[in-house]
């Protein structure tokens, strides 16, 4: 099946600098999924509450009282509390990696977290989500009505690593990275594009499928042995080897002479 | 300028933002010293011009991607409305709910007009033919049709006592309170949902209004509605009228796409729907305890209920000086 063409959008904004940033627009799924955990932790939570309110109520009569207040304060209050004061996530937007923000890329406010929640009651109808499913179709960004009245988008969080930690302290290899010789063949040899595909290898190995990404880099490690004639010792594994090659091809080098820096 | 070359001498850069976003992220803007402001906005605008240079000169994705990341999160941490306060909340309950019901006025009307209508209607159609009655009301109700006094208490209430009182109330307000919350968000049907709970409640109402009018027990029936009755349908009636000015943007949006029209209309609608809910309550808590009190009679429960019922728009309706 297609996507729908609204799947692969981005929520451009413009900075009052004039600079371009975007943000990758949830798709249904990654909603359901936050949804559906959403859902379960609200009903946990509630079914604690029916033995807390029969702990701290001393009659039948009360102890209805706290349980009816407190669990209704619970499944209306959950959503927008939690997006008020973890700046547009809940416990389920936080596991599917996705965030309320407003449309111009602001953070939302509690009165939006208000609006967008409470019309979870109109979204909701008349069964499973299916006016909020619907629209969520038709619209361009694919917004239930309660992001349209909250004037609100739901956006997906890459957690990306800075280019800092391309090699994580514990990867590094002294034996390559102190040999001044092979650091400067490495440097020499590679081309600007070969260079970037280090980085990128490294930038998104943590996005990798556990077997892509050791069939990934074990072929990347055989091409850049032969390229660099410079053998992987045994005991180190072809995703090491190239993070080391990572960091040797873009060593800081001197602003004034040129080389490379230690 | 290459690729190596740009992050070596940027990324001490894009380091300090990040920290000072995450520091801004733990403990808030506030608490950071003017130095640290004036440095996360250089930063900031440091990390703008190097997305763009990734973008442009050194076309390389990852990089792109990871700046795209930065200062996206840095706008949001800069470029923001106001922060949650208690201080605001009390004001936008205090002053922006009475206000936004003198606003929207007309809404209000409406909704009144509706939810009165339908109550004369279902009044006078079941006067004028007894079969209206099954036809209105939920079979959950028949059992309360052509019964005497002392039943429909029991009928209502079954026996009260405090213990039981406070179940009731709570099971009471919560409804109200999703009731009034519903009407809000039906404003998003264009209305119709809206209209239709409006003269539907109304209606359900006069026609066991005109059930016990039959029998000449009006005062009865009344002061087991009215005592909490006065303050909860304004209730409904305002959560009609917030539902209107939504369907109002949706109906005639203007200039606007339906879209913007729709959360400007949201911003002035959501005070009065959550204004509401604390009302509501003090509804849910007079109908559990005062309504069913059996020593009281029907006349000092009117009266208690037009009291507050008259307080509540009087503090809707006039501005207070004091606080303006």
């Amino acid at each position: 099946m297609p996507d729908p063409a609204w799947l692969s959008r981005d929520l451009v904004i413009t900075t009052p600098e004039a600079v371009d940033f975007t943000y990758d627009l949830a798709g249904p799924s990654h909603r359901f999924l936050a949804w559906l955990v959403d859902s379960a932790v609200i009903l946990i939570f509630i079914f604690g509450l029916i033995f807390t309110s029969a702990l701290v109520a001393p009659t039948a009569g009360l102890m209805q009282a706290v349980f009816i207040t407190a669990s209704f304060a619970t499944y209306t209050g959950y959503y927008i509390v939690l997006e008020s004061i973890w700046h547009g996530q809940t416990v389920g937007k936080r596991v599917a990696g996705i965030r309320v923000i407003d449309s111009r890329g602001f953070r939302v406010s509690p009165g939006q977290c208000a609006v967008r929640n409470l019309f979870r009651l109109f979204d909701g109808m008349p069964l499973f989500y299916l006016v909020g499913g619907v629209t969520m179709l038709l619209s361009r960004r694919g917004l239930r009505l309660g992001d349209m009245a909250a004037g609100t988008v739901v956006v997906r969080i890459l957690h990306l690593p800075s280019p800092e930690r391309l090699l994580p302290p514990g990867e590094r290899s002294e034996a390559l990275l102190g040999d001044f010789a092979l650091g400067e063949r490495v440097r020499r040899t590679l081309a600007s594009r070969e260079k970037d595909l280090l980085i990128s290898l490294a930038v998104r190995r943590e996005r990798l499928e556990e077997r892509a990404r050791m069939a990934l880099f074990t072929a990347a490690a055989g091409e850049f042995e032969k390229r660099l004639d410079i053998a992987r010792p045994s005991t180190m594994s072809p995703e090491r080897y190239i993070l080391n090659l990572a960091a040797i091809a873009h060593a800081p080098r001197d602003k004034d002479t040129g080389l490379i820096r230690r | 300028m290459d690729l190596d070359r740009f992050i070596s001498t940027r990324k001490g850069h894009w380091n300090r933002l990040d920290e000072a976003l995450k520091r801004a992220a733990r403990s808030g803007l506030d608490t950071m010293s003017a130095d640290q402001l004036r440095d996360l906005g250089t930063l900031y605008r440091q990390a703008c011009s190097d997305l763009v240079f990734a973008r442009t000169v050194l076309q390389n994705g990852d990089l792109a991607e990871f700046l795209n990341r930065l200062v996206g999160e840095a706008y949001g941490a800069i470029y923001r409305r106001t922060r949650f306060s208690w201080a605001a909340l009390q004001a936008w309950f205090l002053r922006g709910f009475p206000a936004a019901v003198r606003r929207h006025w007309r809404a209000v009307a409406l909704s009144w007009v509706l939810l009165l209508g339908g109550l004369s209607a279902g009044f006078f159609a079941t006067l004028a033919d007894r079969e209206a009655f099954q036809f209105i009301v939920p079979s959950e109700y028949h059992g309360l049709y052509g019964k005497k006094q002392g039943d429909l208490r029991e009928a209502r209430f079954g026996k009260i006592d405090a213990d039981r009182a406070a179940g009731f109330s709570s099971q009471i307000y919560v409804n109200n309170i999703r009731v009034s919350f519903m009407a809000f968000a039906m404003g998003g049907s264009f209305g119709v949902l809206t209209v239709a709970a409006l003269l539907y409640n109304g209606a359900l109402l006069g026609s066991i209004a005109a059930n016990f009018h039959r029998w000449g027990q009006d005062a009865e029936f009344w002061g087991l509605i009215i005592p909490h009755g006065a303050v909860e349908l304004s209730c409904i009636a305002l959560a009609g009228a917030a539902g209107f000015i939504l369907a109002w943007a949706l109906i005639a949006p203007g200039r606007r796409s339906r879209a913007e029209a729709l959360a400007a209309a949201s911003r002035e609608a959501i005070p009065i729907a959550l204004g509401c809910a604390p009302f509501l309550v003090l509804a849910g808590l007079i109908e559990g305890f005062v309504t069913p009190m059996e020593s009281l009679g029907p006349w000092p429960k009117m009266t208690l209920g037009v009291v507050t019922g008259v307080a509540f728009w009087a503090w809707l309706l006039f501005p207070r000086r004091d606080h303006a």
